[in-house]
């Protein structure tokens, strides 16, 4: 009971924690109608540089907080200036995507600086202990909740009674009507992101001090985290944004403590998806999300569910150029030959990868593009693939062909499981959802160390045998360039096939508009489970290939930052256009390996592209289907 | 009408949504203490009309002058500085505020006036009694007829010059569409100038000193409330049963 007691009081200074982030994210939603995917990445950024005022400028702790609290407000406002404003009118999707790029230049820089380790936090609060009755509670943790707290009374009284903080919400509630009272509204916008830079710096400030660490990725994690406890308390309000934080720290500690402390975030995220799927309008059910098309229909800015669409109609529409099913067949021919010609195994091995990403690009093109349903989570579903193949191909001796085709099965069956809290999302909120599934899945193969022997991972995966062909082996890089390029030739071929179908079109029209899709009968769910089962497939199929390419499989194979990648790497393509995310797959698949030693620049230049191609080029290379 | 100096100057004006052209050629004028009524059926673009005299749309085409300067072009807050206020179509009001916060935000341009601005709360309660008792309800929770009110006490308490005037009567009830007018003709006795947007000719010529028929985004008739009113031949062909 005394433990009960003390964890209840500890989640509550790391649940007053996560409020601050929360109200990041509720500010900027409330105000600019976006959910801004880098307040993880100011967060990250506050914790930094409070940790470099203090280490190396020997600031004491509050100058460091200030001072961190102040530049990266600044940022704030940088982020809506550089990021946000120049999309003024560009497809509804596209302030996220921009967000998300923005956010992995950041989290990127952040490793360069700093180093991609973990660090400990140069300043401390003493660890006095107090108790309450047999119930104890640090002084940190204690400091940690009154600044928290403090924090909290303080916006909500600017929020409440100064003009600017009238303005701010009257701006929130009806931004048309706000710009005729004379209120600035793009001023405004800037207000609540510079608002949210300076609470995602002080929370990141906290954080470091609960945890006594700074790492470069953990923008990331907490940031999921603040928008669960956001989305918790209804998305655009403040009372919620606090109850939703104080109750994801409370269960969050009490899960810990009760379950393992390694299943922290894991239990996290499955609360965030546990609340989309029961409750998707948030415990203090936020009537806005209604407004916008209903939290089952368009949670987000947009007033359709269709990811491409825009409050502009100025857009000029780009006609989408891809291949047909053949089409696919007759490139892999071409490519079939290149062995013949070519014997470097660095440059099949280069190419190989590339058609693994190709066939992953593409898998993510199917839900992110033909239904809609932005996936930050792929990852999650490559790495189910390829341990099925790491776990079941050695100590089984299962030939290639078993294996795949469980790596298949397995991977088709998790994507539907993890589609049922997505039903009935749309947009932004959707995007959260599959980000918190790819971190589930990466935490999985973290933790679940008696099968996938964690951070170790699986080693001496053997060379794979196919019984079909007659247990032909394929020991070589040329061999393997064959199978690789068979099997995703198959895949494309499948999936082109399907997106060209009635299916397909029953898809897109699910995507532009999902309660028309629903009215005239169309039975959506099943529907979006079957696009997640072939995406799933698909990317089973790349996992599959990969662990044998690779003969090695290993968590970092699957973080967010790869989810990150095939996402851009189907923008980049043109959503739904699958010709589009091949091309885009395969050509930013071996890009990096003409960028040797530039490898920690990589993703700072697949940032780059892909806030480039959203500025010029919102519809992709190929356009978008 | 010449004598009087022309506080909004619309001249020729186009303007498009996306590929949609809501106004073409459109011209209009309005003088220092007069009441001009925009009026027309449905989609005409009258509320089009009143968006790009606030900022709110941008003309591809023509001019705006406000007092003789250009305000085509100008962002809405830039108008509403000059000393203009918006009774905004459908009320608009913040329906998650208190009715006092919602009276407050009309003030928002004067928020430094804080003196002028309690005397000026004392008068809207005293001449709006039903806002009074309901100054710490939310907005959002008050009938149509209340709301409108609201949004007219919201708009005064701009202290403008010029109001622009979204139909005021949509939806309304008789009684309040009287109580509406009765605001409107209070205003007019002070002085302030308005530009009145609406469907019910009827109620809107009785205030009006002049106005113009819009039809697909271009003027059709105009002239004095009076001629318009009596000319049967009007009557019939763009005010419908007015
Ligand atoms: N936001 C908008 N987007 C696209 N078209 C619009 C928009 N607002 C108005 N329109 C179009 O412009 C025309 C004029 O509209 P409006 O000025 O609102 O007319 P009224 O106020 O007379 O009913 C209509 O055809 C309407 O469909
Ligand atoms: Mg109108």
């Amino acid at each position: 009971m005394e433990l009960f007691l003390s964890q209840i009081l500890n989640g509550l200074a790391i649940g007053q924690v996560y409020a601050l982030i929360a109200l990041g994210f509720s500010l900027v939603f409330g105000v600019a109608n976006i959910i801004n995917f880098a307040q993880g990445a100011l967060f990250m950024l506050g914790a930094f540089i409070a940790y470099s005022a203090i280490a190396w400028f020997e600031l004491p702790l509050v100058a460091a907080a200030a001072v961190s609290v102040v530049i990266v407000a600044i940022l704030g406002l940088l982020l809506e200036r550089i990021a946000l404003r120049p999309l003024i009118g560009a497809p509804y999707i596209a302030p996220f995507l921009s967000t998300l790029a923005i956010s992995t230049i950041i989290d990127q820089s952040a490793e360069i600086i700093w180093s991609p380790e973990s660090q400990p936090f140069p300043a401390a609060l003493s660890n006095t202990t107090f108790f309450i009755g047999n119930a104890y509670i640090t002084l940190t943790d204690l400091v940690i909740f009154a600044f928290g707290a403090a924090a909290t009374v303080a916006l909500t009284l600017f929020i409440s009674f100064t003009w600017t903080g009238r303005a701010l919400r009257a701006t929130a509630q009806d931004s048309a009507a706000a710009a005729q009272l004379g209120i600035r509204t793009e001023a405004m916008r800037q207000i609540a992101f510079g608002l949210a830079g300076a609470l995602g710096a002080l929370s990141g400030i906290l954080v470091a001090l609960y945890f006594q660490s700074v790492f470069p990725q953990m923008g990331i994690p907490f940031g999921l985290k603040g928008f669960a406890a956001a989305l918790l308390g209804g998305l655009a309000s403040i009372p919620g944004a606090v109850v939703g934080g104080l109750l994801l720290g409370i269960g969050e500690t009490l899960a810990s403590a009760y379950v393992g402390d390694s299943y922290r975030d894991a239990i996290a995220f499955t609360l965030l998806l546990l609340m989309l799927l029961v409750k998707p309008n948030g415990l203090l059910g936020s009537k806005r999300l209604d407004a916008l098309g209903g939290a089952g229909a368009a949670a987000g800015a947009m007033p359709t569910t269709s990811l491409l669409a825009s409050s502009s109609s100025q857009q000029t529409a780009i006609r989408a150029v891809y291949l047909p099913a053949w089409g696919f067949l007759v490139v892999g021919i071409a490519f079939a030959t290149v062995p013949l010609v070519l014997t470097s195994t660095y440059v099949l091995q280069a190419l190989i990868y590339g058609f693994i990403f190709a066939l992953l690009a593409v898998s993510t093109s199917l839900v992110s593009g033909s239904v809609g349903i932005l996936s930050i989570g792929h990852a999650a579903f490559f790495g189910v693939g390829a341990y099925a193949v790491g776990i079941l191909a050695r100590p089984y001796g299962l030939s290639a062909d078993a294996t795949l085709l469980v790596a298949i099965a397995l991977t088709a069956l998790v994507a539907v499981v993890a589609a049922i809290p997505l039903l009935r999302l749309t947009g932004h909120t959707a995007a959260l959802g599959t980000l918190a599934i790819g971190q589930i899945g990466f935490l999985v193969f973290l933790n679940w160390v008696s099968v996938t022997r964690g951070p170790m991972g699986i080693l001496n995966i053997p060379h794979p045998v196919l019984e079909i062909l007659g247990g032909a082996r394929f020991a070589t890089t040329a061999q393997k360039y064959w199978l690789v390029l068979g099997f995703v030739v198959i895949g494309l071929v499948i999936a082109e096939r399907y997106v060209s179908s009635p299916i397909g079109r029953v898809w897109r029209a699910i995507r532009e508009d999902r309660l028309a899709a629903q009215a005239s009968g169309l039975p959506v769910k099943r529907y979006i489970l079957l696009a997640f089962a072939i995406s799933g497939a698909l990317a089973g199929l790349a996992g599959g290939l990969f662990a044998y390419v690779q003969q090695v499989v290993s968590p970092e194979s699957f973080t967010v930052e790869t989810s990150i990648l095939v996402l851009t790497m189907a923008v980049l393509g043109g959503l739904g256009n699958f010709t589009g995310a091949a091309v885009s797959g395969f050509a930013l698949a071996i890009l990096p390996e003409f960028l040797r030693g530039f490898a920690e620049w990589r993703m700072i230049i697949y940032g780059l592209l892909l806030l480039a191609a959203l500025r010029v080029r919102p519809q992709g290379l190929l356009g978008a289907r | 009408m010449a004598d009087i100096a022309p506080r909004i100057v619309i001249d020729a004006i186009d303007v498009h949504y996306g590929a949609v052209q809501a106004l073409f050629g459109l011209s209009l004028t309005v003088g220092d203490g007069e009441v001009v009524s925009v009026l027309g059926g449905n989609a005409s673009g009258k509320s089009t009309t009143i968006k790009s005299v606030l900022g709110l749309v941008r003309p591809t085409k023509g001019t705006i002058t406000l007092d003789g300067l250009r305000v085509d072009g100008q962002r809405p807050d830039a108008i509403i500085g000059r000393g203009v206020a918006s009774v905004p179509e459908g009320r608009r009001v913040f329906p998650d505020m208190s009715v006092y916060e919602n009276l407050l935000l009309g003030a928002y341009p004067r928020r430094r006036e804080a003196k002028d601005l309690a005397g000026d709360l004392e008068r809207v309660y005293e001449a709006f009694p039903r806002l009074k008792e309901r100054r710490a309800q939310l907005a959002g929770t008050m009938s149509g007829g209340e709301q409108q009110m609201l949004a007219l006490a919201r708009a005064w308490l701009r202290r403008p010059s010029l109001v622009c005037i979204d139909e005021p009567s949509m939806g309304l009830s008789p009684r309040f569409v009287d109580q509406v007018y009765e605001v409107l003709h209070g205003w007019k006795a002070q002085g302030i100038t308005i530009l009145l947007v609406e469907q019910n000719a009827r109620m809107a010529l009785e205030l009006a000193d002049r106005a113009y028929v819009l039809q697909h985004g271009r003027v059709a008739v105009s002239g004095t409330a009076r001629e318009l009113a009596s000319d049967p031949q009007v009557r019939k062909a763009y005010l419908g049963a007015a």
